[in-house]
């Protein structure tokens, strides 16, 4: 059997760099050892783990394909892909650069372009960050979403090559507004093919288009660097930035590790870790860029394994965690889906409709009253449905234990929960509720019965802990 | 004039019928069409939870463009008797009654050409006679139902009542294995 301490361990591994996993797989990846899942999660094609079969969505859930306006579409599918995914890492870094590189639905209005820069994200999302910049720099969605067709040789608009180097790199405070206004001009004749009008027809795909008539081939001086820069200079100037690696390993760092200040602030304030944001932005810049090997230096690191429940799950990893946790929404697309899909919306991260080019604050910023109700409620709901396959499983683990007393029912619904870390005073209030049943037994049909009845409730007491909340 | 010759024959396009729509000439992610001895067309919508509106249509095509006409539409969303959740396949026999699968259901429920429902039958399972994802329908010349069988990897053929009768084809990847047919 497992080590408590290495079923903990592995659990908070597969809460960052996935989305939760139920026990037996938790069981299966100790047996495989930390280190060789880490490598696992970072190159599933090198252990020939299968991408998720999209067609099994087309096939059996075809309103999410229609070319919509309307993003549910699109957020029924990727939760689905995130639900079923053999390949976690993929999909987390998918959400990241989703939430970093945010571009919204609510301006594109156009669904399939929106998910193919989430597939964009899918595929290059754990490769070279240079690289995934340059395929950003000509995606349909983003081109429009910052306004780069409207970049033109006579007239510049600067939405995007601002936001390439406040936002997708280095940071305020590390360039000049000349370094935008020459950015924008190495990025003119970037664009795409003719936006065109979704009436009568409905939406078209929309391609990147490279005008070279319309893009400014004269000398421009960016980052203190003079030359006749295309787009492609101006990201390789930017990338090899300290400020860059600085930037980036503060995303990873607060996304993977522990919640930080928000980005706005950053300017002004230090790492929450100075040390492990050193440690990243070193491993970022020797590898050349490189995000599996970036994270594959974060997550084998002492402040990684030791950052456990340091922040504040997002909505998502609340959704599709529970859903891991519960085993519903597994295989073939079925009703609810939809509904499955709004909720991170419904607790204040829409996925593909982030609120602006920021996109969300994060960390305590996700909790606020209606926030934190919804979150509650919707895990407490399905935590308590003892028809779910994997709420079956926590009850059948209880069981095998026998007869127990109210402390040891405690234990064991924190622990098949998460493990789940609680202070004295909330152990406590779960122990006052476990004794108002005494001792559970399993004897009878009728004990049977009301001990799962009581396993499922203090499933949905724990998910409504303070602690429950973090991730 | 869009032309496009499939096996040595030709089809030439001639006016498009229908549009996004949850009622009357709307359809909502068609999944499979009918034609009717009387030359009407049944179409089958799929929907979405956010639009439910499972159902079958009745429409005439008209010979142009803006000569298709609704006729009448049946079924709905839903778990009830006459109603679908995941609609896939529909087929017309001799009677011109109207078999409708639903893969999540596994049912298979049956109207008139009316539109009036007459029943539903079909038990999940993987056993013979049992099914498991009903996806396409279609008639021999005796009136007896060919189902794919798709979950189950097979095709299975029913009296109309829905007897089982026979089947055939081995779920797999192999040469003359089905996969999700």
């Amino acid at each position: 059997m497992a080590h408590k301490d290495d079923i903990a361990l592995m659990a908070h591994l597969m809460r960052r760099a996935g989305f939760g996993a139920p026990r037996t797989e938790l069981e299966e990846r100790v047996e495989k050892g930390y280190e060789e899942t880490v490598e696992e999660l970072l190159d599933p094609d090198r252990y020939g783990i299968p991408a998720n079969d999209e067609y099994l969505v087309f096939r059996h859930f075809p309103a999410g394909i229609l070319p919509g306006g309307m993003p549910w579409g699109g957020q029924a599918r990727w939760v689905w892909h995130m639900i079923n995914t053999k390949r976690p890492l993929q999909e987390k870094m998918t959400l990241f650069w989703h939430m970093v590189l945010a571009t919204a639905e609510s301006k594109i209005d156009n669904t399939n372009v929106m998910m193919e820069q989430i597939d964009l994200f899918r595929r290059c999302g754990l490769g070279n960050y240079r690289d995934l910049l340059l395929e950003v720099a000509k995606d349909p969605a983003m081109v429009y979403w910052l306004d780069n067709n409207e970049n033109h040789k006579d007239q510049p608009n600067e939405n995007w090559g601002r936001e390439l180097l406040e936002l997708f790199s280095m940071g305020q405070g590390n360039y000049t507004e000349e370094d935008v206004l020459e950015c924008a001009r190495a990025f003119t004749g970037w664009t795409n093919n003719y936006k065109l009008p979704r009436f009568p027809y409905g939406r078209f795909p929309w391609k990147f288009r490279y005008d070279p008539k319309d893009h400014d081939d004269g000398e421009k001086r960016v980052l203190g660097q003079v030359g006749r820069f295309n787009g492609e200079d101006v990201i390789d100037l930017v990338v090899h930035q300290p400020a860059t690696a600085r930037f980036m390993a503060r995303h990873l760092y607060s996304f993977f590790v522990a919640d930080d200040v928000q980005v706005p602030a950053w300017l002004h304030t230090p790492p929450r870790d100075p040390v492990a944001a050193n440690i990243i932005g070193d491993a970022f810049t020797s590898s050349g860029y490189e995000i599996k090997d970036t994270l594959r230096a974060l997550f084998n690191s002492d402040f990684f394994k030791e950052a456990a429940f340091e922040k504040v799950k997002n909505p998502v990893e609340v959704v599709v965690g529970t859903m891991n946790l519960i085993g519903d929404h597994k295989g073939v697309p079925k009703p609810g889906l939809i509904a499955v899909g709004f909720e991170p919306g419904y607790m204040g991260q829409d996925i593909l409709v982030p609120p602006s080019v920021e996109g969300w604050n994060t960390g305590s910023e996700w909790i606020d009253t209606g926030a934190l109700v919804r979150r509650i409620n919707f895990v407490a709901d399905r935590v308590g449905d003892l028809d779910m396959p994997g709420v079956r499983d926590i009850v059948n683990r209880v069981r095998s234990q026998g007869d127990i007393a109210p402390d040891q029912l405690v234990e064991s619904c924190l622990d098949l929960m998460g493990p789940v870390q609680t202070t004295d005073q909330t152990r406590g209030q779960l122990l006052d509720l476990a004794e108002q049943g005494g001792t559970m037994r399993w004897g009878t049909k009728e004990e049977s019965s009301s001990s799962a009845r009581r396993v499922a409730d203090m499933l949905s007491v724990i998910a409504a802990s303070r602690e429950y909340q973090f991730g | 004039m869009l032309t496009r010759t499939v096996f040595g024959r030709t089809f030439t396009y001639s006016h498009c019928v229908g549009r996004g729509g949850g009622g009357g000439s709307g359809f909502s992610a068609p999944m499979d069409v009918a034609f009717g001895a009387d030359g009407a067309v049944y179409v089958l919508s799929h929907s979405s939870e956010v639009n439910p509106s499972s159902r079958v249509s009745k429409v005439s095509l008209g010979d142009r463009s803006g000569e298709e006409e609704f006729i009448l539409q049946f079924g709905g969303h839903g778990s009830g008797t006459g109603e679908f959740l995941r609609t896939t396949s529909l087929a017309l026999d001799k009677d011109q009654n109207v078999y409708v699968a639903d893969e999540y259901l596994n049912r298979i429920s049956v109207f008139d050409k009316l539109g009036n429902y007459l029943g539903n039958w079909g038990t999940p399972g993987s056993g013979e006679g049992e099914i498991n994802r009903p996806w396409g329908l279609t008639f021999d010349k005796e009136d007896n139902l060919w189902m794919v069988d798709s979950g189950n990897g097979r095709v299975q053929v029913f009296t109309k009542e829905g007897k089982f009768l026979s089947t055939w084809g081995n779920e797999g990847s192999g040469e003359g294995e089905l996969d999700m047919p």
